[in-house]
């Protein structure tokens, strides 16, 4: 089961999505994803949701009050940089376009009004592209450690590390001490 | 011609007196008048009636006067005896006197008597009268009275008179005597009376001697006036300051004053007498001015001397005035203006002439600066005219040139007014474009979800129509059929209000520029500021929230589509002022006859110096790239020159903008 998330501020958009998202077979060459969409028309409640929950893909809208698809993507890389990212918009000029892949390095822009058929094959190849890059991932790892490269416990840091970025660093203070949350103190 | 001539010497000063002698003359010389026109004898008795009974009259005055005044007594006595004796001859004369001859005597008679009895005893009563009246006694009076007698002229001119009474008397007993006696003596008594007769011509002649030494004395005195005048005279002519000399009719000078010998260097010691008044102006012999007046031939000669240089005198007739220049007089010359004017005596003909000179050379010199000045002026100005002329000629050519390039500029500014709009557009298409995507995107999607459901759902009716159980289980679980029954609805309420939006927003756009709302027309600006709010909703809704505050007003006379323009602009511009989300209060109103709107952001607001520049053209603070620097131009063009209404605005650097524009309700071009 492949989790989306998708974001517009429009509802009409939100819920013609997911009729078709949840009809339509989403298939890529010989593999078939089931899919599991989440829906927002607001990006701040969007991130809110990606820092709880794993998510395989976002597809977000570009003009939107508060924060723009290229604003929200970013943020949401930040938060989660396996999933595959896609922008579905009416209208971008080229600047969006160009920050688009530049900074988010988005996998799809797709145009408004979109063929079904399109939209079900780009999210099908983006899925595949990232199951792919996993599944690279994990047989990299174990090359690497049957090679003695790596050792499983380096491997278990770099899990944790993706789940929760900077847990496996310490940070000495100049007495000795481990300060354990830099950035809380740094707010403080 | 009177027979009795009325003179000054004969006035005695009384008023009273002196009107009433006048009055006895006056009859007379009726007398003489009727005589020598022989006039009937009656009527000349008559009116020698009148004249007695006018003396009477006239002597009683005159003693009433003496009273009046206290005149000595002696005096008084001695006037009215003779009165009495005139009467007393007058009456006896006339009773003896035939016609003619006897007429003739008795107006000489008279005529001498009264003459004589005027010159002495009534000028001497009138001098007595006036002595007393000043303050003097009578006696004193009379006896200075009797003093004068004394004096020769006076005294013989008594004892003339009294000889003639007595030559009178005597004859006029003889007479009567005559008349008395017998006729037989009349050649005798003639003889006599011719003797007689002989005797009194000789005492008349005597009396003429007499009048005549009087005139003369009289002649010496007016003669000491003269002289005295003369000198008084000869003083003010010397003592003024202007160059003055005098001629006489033989052209010699009478008079040269001193002004005169200072400006010729002549003493008037040489001059007086001699005819050399030409000496001064000129080197040899001629006639001045005076001369010629004196000539009286004054038109030709003065042509031939003056050559037009003179003219007649403005304030005096008959004289005449010149100015010219004398190389002789004084160093390097003078300029003199001479004024010459006739002198005639009382019968009227020229007895001399006077000629005035004043140097005015000081007043040429400087009429010749002023004119030098003039002249150089003049050069000057000319000069300067030709440079204006020449300059004109530049300027004429550069104004064409700047004429080519102002209608190179209007081309131009066409030119960007058409990129500014077709700019506006573009930018109004982008977000139009967004909008109209978003619901046929939707609305296409859900077409497309709608022919899946259709299919789910044909075939659970096919399985129904087969009638077998399973099957028909087997079709509603893949149609999922609660959950088509529950979406269908909703889905096709979505697909057709994006269906409904993309016409609205088709028709907004059609309303923002309606062709036919591209001439004047009475337009609700409610109305058109909403279809424009509707327009740019798509531009602005991610930036601003806008509130509309919109107050009732009339039909305003314009031309929608440039208001609708001008909103657009003001609008778009509100939401780029705003950084992330603000508000963008749109508000409208009536007051005097105009409508407002006002369209405030809480956007960044902007500085003293852009806010003077903002409606200047291509003044811009957007990148570049990103606006022409028209917008706001355009808008002020709309408003103020095409609608003649106002554009305010009022800012903020970090609290906003605020625009108002007025429009008047009813248009008038003319204005």
């Amino acid at each position: 089961m492949s989790r989306i998330l998708i974001v517009d501020d429009e509802e009409s958009i939100l819920k013609s999505l997911k009729r078709l998202l949840r009809a339509a077979p989403c298939t890529c060459g010989n593999k078939t994803f089931a899919l599991e969409v989440q829906a927002f028309n607001s990006p701040v409640a969007a991130l809110e949701a990606a820092k709880n929950e794993d998510f395989d893909l976002f597809l977000s809208d570009y003009r939107m009050p508060v924060m723009d698809g290229v604003e929200f993507l970013t943020a949401a890389k930040a938060i989660q940089p396996d999933a595959a990212r896609l922008i579905l918009s009416g209208y971008a000029d080229l600047n969006a376009l160009v920050r688009a892949v530049n900074e988010v390095g988005i996998d799809r822009f797709i145009g408004k009004p979109w063929n079904d058929y399109d939209l079900m094959s780009a999210i099908g190849q983006a899925l595949a592209h990232r199951e792919l890059l996993m599944e690279n991932r994990q047989l990299a790892n174990l090359v690497r450690q049957e090679m003695g490269d790596t050792t499983p416990e380096a491997l278990e840091a770099e899990r944790l590390e993706r789940i929760e970025p900077g847990i496996t660093e310490v940070n000495w203070g100049p007495d000795g001490s481990v300060v354990l949350d830099p950035e809380f103190l740094a707010r403080e | 011609m009177d027979a009795f001539i009325w003179d000054e010497r004969y006035m005695t000063g009384e008023g009273i007196v002196d009107t009433e002698h006048q009055e006895l003359v006056r009859i007379i010389n009726l007398v003489v008048e009727k005589v020598s026109r022989e006039t009937p004898e009656a009527e000349i008795n008559e009116i020698l009636g009148r004249l007695v009974q006018y003396a009477v009259v006239h002597f009683r005055h005159e003693e009433e006067l003496m009273a009046e005044t206290g005149c000595d007594p002696r005096f008084v006595a001695k006037h009215t005896e003779i009165h009495q004796e005139f009467a007393r001859q007058v009456v006896s004369m006339r009773s003896i006197s035939g016609p003619a001859t006897g007429m003739e005597d008795l107006l000489r008679f008279l005529t001498s008597w009264l003459a004589h009895h005027i010159l002495g005893i009534d000028q001497a009563m009138a001098r007595q009268v006036r002595k007393i009246r000043a303050g003097g006694s009578a006696e004193a009076a009379y006896l200075e009275e009797a003093k004068r007698a004394a004096d020769p002229t006076t005294s013989s001119l008594l004892a003339a008179m009294s000889s003639l009474y007595r030559l009178i008397a005597a004859r006029n007993e003889s007479l009567q005597q005559l008349n008395q006696s017998l006729e037989s003596k009349v050649a005798e008594r003639t003889q006599d009376l011719v003797k007689e007769q002989e005797q009194l011509r000789i005492a008349m002649n005597q009396v003429a001697v007499t009048q005549k030494k009087l005139l003369e004395s009289e002649h010496k005195r007016s003669e000491a006036a003269k002289q005295n005048m003369a000198a008084y005279l000869a003083q003010i002519i010397d003592g003024d300051p202007v160059p003055t000399f005098v001629i006489n009719a033989d052209h010699r000078i009478t008079h040269w004053n001193r002004a005169c010998s200072i400006i010729s260097g002549l003493p008037a010691s040489e001059m007086v007498g001699t005819k050399h008044q030409w000496k001064t102006f000129y080197p040899e012999a001629r006639p001045t001015l005076a001369d010629l007046i004196v000539n009286g031939s004054l038109d030709e000669q003065l042509e031939t001397y003056y050559h037009g240089l003179f003219q007649r005198s403005r304030t005096i007739d008959d004289a005449f005035e010149a100015e010219r220049f004398f190389p002789e007089l004084g160093h390097g010359g003078r300029w003199l203006f001479f004024t010459a004017a006739p002198l005639r005596d009382r019968s009227g003909s020229v007895i001399g002439a006077i000629e005035t000179l004043q140097d005015v050379t000081e007043r040429r010199q400087a009429e010749e600066n002023l004119r030098q000045y003039q002249n150089q002026l003049e050069e000057l100005v000319a000069k300067r005219t030709s440079q204006l002329a020449e300059a004109n000629v530049e300027l004429e050519s550069e104004r064409r040139e700047l004429e080519q390039l102002l209608g190179k500029v209007e081309e131009a500014q066409q030119q960007l007014l058409q990129s500014e709009k077709m700019a506006a557009i573009g930018q109004l298409a982008a977000g139009v474009a967004h909008e109209i995507n978003n619901p046929v995107g939707f609305v296409n999607s859900n077409l497309g979800s709608l022919k899946s459901y259709v299919g789910h759902l044909l075939n659970v009716i096919g399985a129904y129509e087969g009638g077998d159980a399973a099957q028909i289980e087997a079709a509603r679980k893949a149609a999922d059929l609660d959950f088509l029954r529950e979406d269908l609805p909703s889905l096709i309420d979505e697909s057709q209000d994006g269906l409904s939006r993309v016409t609205k927003i088709v028709q907004d756009l059609k309303d923002f520029s309606r062709v036919d709302q591209a001439e004047h027309q009475e337009a609700d600006l409610n109305a058109a500021m909403e279809s424009t709010l509707n327009v740019v909703a798509n531009e602005i809704k991610y930036k601003a929230e806008v509130v509309r505050e919109f107050g009732d007003i009339p039909l305003v006379d314009c031309v929608p589509a440039q208001i609708n323009q001008v909103f657009m602009n003001l609008l778009v511009n509100a939401a780029q002022a705003i950084p992330t989300m603000g508000k963008i209060f749109v508000r409208s109103g009536c007051q005097n006859g105009h409508v407002w709107f006002e369209i405030e952001d809480t956007g960044h607001g902007m500085s003293e110096e852009v806010r003077q520049r903002i409606f200047e053209p291509f003044f811009t603070t957007k990148p570049v790239g990103k606006g022409t620097g028209l917008g706001l131009s355009i808008s002020y063009d709309i408003i103020v020159k095409k609608h003649r209404g106002r554009m305010d605005v009022t800012s903020k650097p970090g609290e906003g903008t605020c625009f108002r524009l007025w429009l008047p309700v009813s248009f008038s071009p003319s204005e």
